[in-house]
């Protein structure tokens, strides 16, 4: 698959401190790809480098097969740390500055805004915003130039429940158009809720970079391809210890709730005459410790 | 053209630029068509040893063509301040707001940018020459009603004196502004460097040297008008300036070079 961003050997160091450390990403197009990693894994950092504002100290990345240029800058839409925007300014005025930066000729102001729910107060100065609003226009900031790529960090932070779950259904909304989504989080929730891929970092290591259902099966996870998609469908049903199926680029990817050997599988398929043209085992080799520790359920989010 | 639309969306919408605005047009207004009431007390130059006179400075000839514009560009050099602080203002700004590293998200280069900000501070330097410039022309019109143009012109050199005075004042404010980041402790700063910390300095290290300190230059080029103006001249063995000096004024656009270099430094050199 195409990929959208790569990075090679990315490095940051601040002093004697290495944020992020060799990194090696690889965004498939059309993904949402979820950056996770507690607090100081290097997430912003990052992102930081990846959109130009801060100065990798070695290694190098590539948007679209080629170098950050303006072009890209237009098409990428993106928002780090915290929404940034004048504060004595309304909606309609800021994102005006941002599309003449882009040198966008037509801008659907009121169109993004209505995206982001946020069309009646589009002429409310920003700074009497709620930090739910604020995240909105931030979302329609990066929407504005048409984007192939939004890039988003930390979307719900500081958000109350409803303003995570409109967040959420935003980002998943967005993530349909063909929009490659890159968003980076420390909630294993989060990302299992939103995103298709995920890549996890600690103290500036990338510790595991794959598809969510690899991160998420505690025994694994196969992946399988047959010539006849729908009696593989139905033979899978009737198998026990697969807890999830779901369909990727023509493959089906099975999370497994009990211990299984692709043989196992392989031999029940054969039973009921289901014949597969791609197996694939994986098993899930990241540190339970640290899967406990970026593990969080709702109720811990608004920390 | 994109660069000076996006300064102009960042300014208009901030009431702060429109009432610094209005101020310093409104004190530019007021300096000009009031510095004629203004009544001094002096010796009196008619008879040196007969004590004292009041001197009304539009009698005097505050008004006539052509030391107007030395007369009007001397004190109006004590409000160049307040475009500076606006420009301060709004630069800081984008350095609290993190709109500067948004806007360099969104597409702007770190150079562009940087021009942006140049574009600010001509942009202020220009307002402020034709706000004094237009002003002066009409009052002059009403004092020199035999006036011809190269009355009008002779002297107008002061008005590029006054252009430049202020722009070396906006690249210095912008310089610091990319320094320290924050509004109030770079207009402690500037304040402190300006009258105090520069003129000390300058007494302590004397001539030659302090003539080519940074802000020096910038005040040579007008000098005071004044005794001429209340015709102490001769008493106190001053010889007034007819016309700007050269030096001070090409020293003034180099150090307005040396702090617009150093600003782009020390933009192109840090992480946003």
């Amino acid at each position: 698959m195409e990929n959208i961003l790569q990075t090679q050997s990315l490095t940051k160091r601040y002093g004697a401190l290495t944020a992020v450390n060799e990194l090696n990403l690889q965004v498939p197009k059309g993904s949402i790809f979820g950056i996770l990693g507690p607090n100081g894994s290097g997430k912003t950092t990052t992102l930081g480098m990846i959109l130009g504002v801060t100065r990798p100290n070695a290694g190098s990345f590539s948007w679209f097969g080629g170098h950050h240029s303006f072009e890209v800058k237009q098409k990428v839409g993106a928002l780090l740390e915290t929404p940034n925007f004048y504060p004595y300014l309304s909606a309609i005025d800021n994102l005006k500055i941002i599309a003449t930066i882009k040198e966008i000729e037509h801008p659907d102001i009121e169109g993004v805004l209505q995206t982001v729910n946020l069309a009646q107060r589009a002429k409310s100065k920003f700074k009497t915003y709620s930090l739910g609003m604020k995240q909105r226009l931030a979302i329609a900031a990066a929407l504005l130039s048409d984007p192939e790529v939004l890039v988003l960090d930390e979307p719900t932070n500081g958000l109350d429940p409803q303003g995570i779950a409109e967040i959420r259904n935003m980002i998943l909304e967005i993530g349909q158009r063909d929009i490659t989504v890159i968003l980076a989080s420390h909630l294993l929730y989060e990302i299992e809720k939103v995103c298709s891929h995920v890549a996890v970092l600690r103290k500036g290591d990338l510790l595991f970079q794959g598809r969510v259902e690899e991160l998420m099966g505690e025994e694994g996870v196969i992946e399988v391809q047959s010539p006849d998609m729908d009696r593989l469908k139905t033979a899978l049903a009737t198998i026990q210890g697969i807890e999830k199926v779901k369909e990727q680029d023509g493959r089906l990817i099975l999370t497994l709730n009990r211990e299984m050997e692709p043989s196992e599988l392989n031999r029940e398929l054969a039973r009921q005459e289901v014949y597969v043209s791609y197996l694939n085992f994986r098993k899930n080799n990241l540190e339970k410790q640290f899967l406990n520790l970026i593990k969080s359920t709702p109720d811990h989010e608004t920390a | 053209m994109k660069l000076l639309k996006i300064e102009w969306l960042k300014f208009k919408g901030h009431p702060f630029f429109w009432i610094g605005m209005g101020l310093y047009a409104l004190c530019m207004i007021l300096l000009v068509s009031k510095a004629g009431s203004i009544e001094w007390t002096t010796q009196n130059p008619d008879n040196p040893e007969g004590g004292t006179r009041i001197v009304n400075f539009g009698e005097a000839g505050f008004y006539k063509l052509p030391y107007i514009w030395h007369n009007v560009t001397y004190l109006a050099g004590y409000f160049k301040f307040i475009p500076a602080f606006l420009l301060i203002f709004f630069v800081s700004n984008e350095f609290q707001y993190r709109t500067y590293r948004q806007n360099i998200i969104d597409g702007l280069s770190i150079g562009e940018f940087y021009t942006s900000k140049l574009w600010s501070a001509l942009g202020f330097s220009l307002i402020s020459v034709l706000i004094i410039g237009i002003n002066t022309w009409i009052i002059a019109m009403m004092y020199n009603e035999d006036a011809g143009s190269a009355d009008y012109l002779a002297r107008i050199d002061y008005l590029l004196a006054y252009f430049a005075e202020v722009l070396f004042l906006m690249v210095m404010a912008l310089f610091l502004t990319f320094l320290f980041k924050r509004s109030t402790i770079t207009v402690i700063i500037i304040l402190l460097y300006y009258f105090i910390v520069e003129p000390l300095a300058g007494l302590a290290i004397g001539s030659p040297v302090q003539d080519y300190l940074p802000t020096r230059p910038s005040r040579e080029m007008i000098l005071q008008p004044f005794t001429r103006l209340l015709k102490l001249d001769a008493i106190i063995g001053n010889a007034s300036a007819e016309g700007v000096p050269l030096r001070p004024l090409l020293l003034t656009f180099f150090y307005t070079l040396v702090f617009a270099a150093g600003g782009w430094f020390l933009l192109k050199r840090r992480d946003l």
